[in-house]
């Protein structure tokens, strides 16, 4: 698919369908040891990055999913991770059960002397607990290149 | 005050496949080094972006020795991280306010900063 005159501003407002993530204890012990932190060093406070991995994994779409709906399929360009916020108002707990909501928030064109022309799409995710108080909240901004011919 | 750095790496490849099926990442950039020849990115995996923040905020746990006093967290991305890079993250306080610490906090591979970003820690009493 060429992107290159595709405006997705049309994505702002769009929701995802959210749904639970559970930290699973083991989940969280592999996703430890993958970013070099000690598993055994956690006995119940989740690491601080599951409300990226959260927000990600309870959005109820894959990333594949998501990354077509922006327009990036395998002969495009793959898109980036370019900015994330995350802020995280009660500890997050290994075991615990997050419902997690979210929106695209804003799209920006940009053109980049590295990437050429982009797309940096805002998504926002919050995660609740069962009684829908806010526990988290994570904002990512990716990056689509756009082919350009 | 400079927080104490914590190198990382070799950047495992292995381990960037552990996560792209964790994420269910479909990006073949982090496991298929044809794929990255293909995209003129090089010859090698390329990390995954919540990894770099994983560093980062590592650092900061082994400074506040506890993960709860991670309360907000903020980055930009200015660069790939390949497999086999060798990276330090490190930052300094910002400013002090009660039990609140500001911190600029970076992820480098030699002199390039290829993440930046800020943390807000609080350091308060644990119920962990």
């Amino acid at each position: 698919m060429d992107g290159c005159m595709d405006d997705y501003s049309a994505l702002v407002g769009f929701r995802f369908p959210g749904g639970d993530y559970r930290i699973q204890p083991h989940r969280h012990w592999l996703a430890c040891d993958a970013m070099g932190a000690d598993p055994k060093a956690f006995t119940d406070v989740a690491h601080p990055l599951f409300a990226y991995y959260a927000a990600v994994g309870g959005m109820g779409m894959s990333l594949e999913s998501l990354f077509e709906l922006c327009g990036a399929g395998p002969d495009t360009p793959q898109p980036m991770l370019g900015e994330t916020s995350l802020k995280i108002d009660t500890p997050l707990r290994v075991g615990e059960t997050y419902r997690v909501s979210g929106t695209i928030e804003e799209v920006r064109r940009r053109s980049g002397r590295r990437i050429g022309r982009m797309d940096l799409i805002t998504t926002v995710f919050v995660l609740h607990d069962e009684d829908g108080g806010v526990q988290a909240s994570c904002r990512i901004v990716f990056v689509f290149p756009r082919q350009t011919s | 005050m400079t927080l104490p750095e914590r190198r990382i790496g070799p950047v495992s490849r292995e381990k960037m496949k552990q996560v792209a099926l964790f994420l269910d990442d479909p990006n073949p950039i982090h496991y298929d080094p044809d794929a990255v020849r293909r995209m003129g990115l090089g010859d090698k995996p390329i990390n995954q972006g919540p990894s770099g923040m994983g560093y980062v905020l590592n650092m900061l746990i082994d400074f506040c020795g506890r993960p709860d006093a991670v309360r907000q967290f903020e980055c930009r991305l200015h660069g790939n991280v390949f497999a086999g890079d060798e990276l330090t993250a490190g930052g300094t306080v910002a400013a002090v306010d009660g039990d609140s610490v500001a911190c600029d906090v970076w992820l480098k591979r030699d002199l390039d900063v290829v993440l930046s970003g800020t943390a807000l820690l609080v350091i308060a009493e644990s119920d962990q």
